[in-house]
């Protein structure tokens, strides 16, 4: 492997489910490389497929067609002691630290186990590394012995970096992290995520639907619609010039502290379903700067200044 | 006529709400008081546990007495809410005051196709049926943007976020209500569909000259659409005034610093985050001896811990709940 080989790269990616005799096309041709040390946001509305395009990487959806490869190594197609050895590259952090804290484990003990699965500690050294990983997520380690119920939401999503780092990951994937909290507490994880990364040279792959959260943690951004990539730009390029029309017309829907209330025509119409996506460019039949071309054929991405964007506009 | 002298719509006095369990009383509202004019769109704003949508509930008479201790008074025009009868609420509700919340599929039916969730409120609070209840659905349906009898056959799980977020906004303004309680309506819906939701409201709000009661915790949704904000912090209010001067002039610290963990989209890196410490605190129904806000706050004194503050006029129709107010502090270093 070669210094510049990027950590993750994924090729022609394709996630399709059966559903109702359709083809839900949730992930239907993505592309793209996330380096080390790097943040890559991928943001989109509902239905776009960045969960579903997650969770095929890390095995819980099967991959239809296409391939990804982490550290060189392929993902697809893996032997069972190949998949763990794999997912301790690439680790998850849930919307809802809730759901994924086992309620009966106390934090010492939710900690602990992948500390020992993996062989990162070992009986007479666990103790120590429990405290190490709370205090490297800014929690007081003198808190090991009590239960998930005991914690807020934002100490409960602490605790699942914590675990999450437990087996020295290069990969995290931070599916909507901060979703679930209050802005005052999201605040404190975006800034323990960014002071983590600049300490263990992490990389994230980052899925959000706040575009303010992205601005402030992503180097590069991947704007999804209908299964597909339709820009991929440096983050502030893509905010300060936006070259596909739905990433302008996401960008022109966001409310902002800076604006009063305004005169922007909303964009019009829904998010189409996966399952039956328009000919042509998927994004024509809401877009404003659609011509001729637009319905018939499929556009390409096509490069724009530090990435790229799936509109004949930019051809 | 100054905005002073017209007479509010909705009159909210020393509300408290406290729940009581056999192990401890929580007062999650104490002795708030606001008002709302006709026309106007009022923000109330905080985090998760400020006492804002126990606020919104207390005025429809929504808590599960006697769990719930409200005190108080809200009075809608001439009329106490407080301690109305449950048939006065009932007319209350619907006709002249109505809520659109959260999660719309938690407020339309399951079972009932869009149709018959329009007919049984144009029925009840109208005694409109038949074709007059059909042209009064069709056109009500047109005002939220949904043309044709196509979705009136619809289930609620046919649809989309958007959409029945549209439909259950058509159904609370079928009774043409004086006041709309609008409890986070665009919370769970995607950007582009949070814009139309908020050019919606916008547009019926001006065309029916109807008072919104905004409960949110999005400073960006405020600006798009409130007049006046109300900032709410341990159930009480911290701060209140128009909705430039909260979001651009801040002058409690509670406001200024909401604003400042909010990462921005229109500044580049996302402009500078500067979380708030701590946690907000644990609400019991003992006497505050101390800010409430004093052991997050950046900008805390010796004073602050000497007695809660009171809530003090800062000139025009400014309110704040602080001795040490951002703007003054400003003013005193330059």
């Amino acid at each position: 492997m070669t210094e510049h080989a990027p950590l993750l790269e994924v090729r022609d990616l394709r996630v399709h489910f059966a559903s109702e005799g359709n083809v839900v096309r949730a992930v239907d041709g993505v592309d793209f490389d996330l380096r080390a040390g790097e943040t890559l946001a991928l943001v989109g509305e509902s239905g776009c497929g960045k969960s579903s395009l997650a969770r095929a990487l890390v095995g819980l959806n099967p991959i239809t067609s296409g391939a990804a490869q982490l550290n060189g190594r392929t993902i697809t197609g893996l032997t069972r002691t190949a998949a763990r050895a794999f997912r301790r590259e690439l680790q998850l952090v849930f919307q809802d630290p809730y759901a994924s804290l086992n309620p009966r484990f106390t934090i010492a003990q939710t900690l602990a186990e992948p500390l020992l699965l993996h062989r990162k500690a070992s009986r007479s050294n666990v103790d120590s590394k429990v405290s190490e990983l709370l205090g490297q997520v800014g929690l007081d380690p003198e808190l090991r012995a009590r239960y998930p119920h005991e914690f807020s939401g934002g100490q409960r999503q602490r605790i699942s970096i914590a675990r999450a780092l437990a087996v020295e990951p290069s990969l995290l994937l931070c599916d909507e992290v901060t979703s679930a909290l209050d802005v005052s507490i999201q605040a404190q994880i975006l800034e323990l995520l960014r002071s983590i990364q600049r300490t263990r040279g992490l990389s994230y792959l980052f899925i959000t639907h706040d575009l303010g959260v992205v601005r402030y943690i992503a180097h590069r951004v991947a704007v999804m619609y209908v299964g597909q990539i339709v820009e991929l730009r440096d983050t502030e390029s893509l905010f300060e010039s936006p070259a596909h029309p739905y990433t302008q017309a996401l960008l022109a829907s966001i409310p902002r502290v800076s604006r009063a209330a305004q005169t922007r025509a909303p964009l019009p119409g829904e998010v189409p379903s996966p399952a039956r996506p328009p000919s042509g460019c998927r994004f024509h039949p809401r877009c404003a700067l659609a011509f001729d071309r637009c319905p018939k054929e499929h556009p390409d991405l096509y490069p724009v200044p530090n990435g790229s964007s799936r509109c004949f506009l930019n051809e | 006529m100054s905005e002073q002298d017209v007479p509010e719509l909705l009159r909210v006095r020393d509300l408290s709400v406290t729940f009581v369990t056999p192990e401890r009383s929580v007062r999650a509202v104490d002795r708030i008081s606001f008002d709302v004019r006709p026309g106007e769109v009022v923000g109330l704003v905080g985090e998760s546990g400020c006492g804002k949508s126990v606020t919104s509930l207390s005025i429809l008479g929504l808590h599960e007495q006697p769990a719930a201790r409200v005190t108080g008074s809200i009075r809608l025009g001439e009329r106490e809410l407080l301690g109305a009868s449950p048939a006065q609420l009932r007319e209350v509700r619907g006709n002249r005051v109505s809520m659109i919340f959260q999660d719309p599929l938690s407020s339309l039916n399951p079972y009932l196709r869009v149709e018959e969730q329009l007919s049984e409120v144009l029925d009840l609070h109208l005694h409109l049926r038949g074709p007059a209840a059909r042209a009064r659905m069709l056109e009500i349906l047109a005002q939220v943007g949904i043309v044709g009898e196509e979705r009136l056959r619809a289930y609620p799980h046919q649809l989309s976020g958007g959409m029945r977020q549209r439909i259950s906004t058509a159904m609370a303004l079928l009774c043409n209500p004086e006041l709309l309680i609008a409890d986070e309506p665009t919370t769970m819906l995607d950007v582009t569909i949070q814009a139309q939701i908020l050019e919606l409201l916008r547009s019926l709000q001006r065309e029916r000259q109807m008072s919104i009661l905004f409960i949110t915790h999005d400073l960006g949704v405020v600006s798009e659409i409130c007049d006046r904000v109300i900032v709410m912090y341990a159930g009480r209010i911290v701060e209140q005034a128009r909705t430039a001067e909260v979001l651009h002039a801040p002058l409690h610290p509670y406001t200024e610093a909401l604003l400042r963990s909010t990462p921005r989209v229109d500044v580049p890196g996302g402009g500078s985050l500067h979380p708030i410490g701590g946690l907000p605190p644990r609400l019991s129904d003992a006497k505050l001896d101390a800010c409430a806000f004093a052991p997050r706050c950046p900008r805390v004194r010796e004073g602050c811990t000497n007695g809660e503050p009171a809530l003090t006029n800062a000139g025009g129709e400014r309110l704040r709940r602080c001795i040490a107010p951002v703007a003054e502090m400003e003013s005193a270093r330059s």
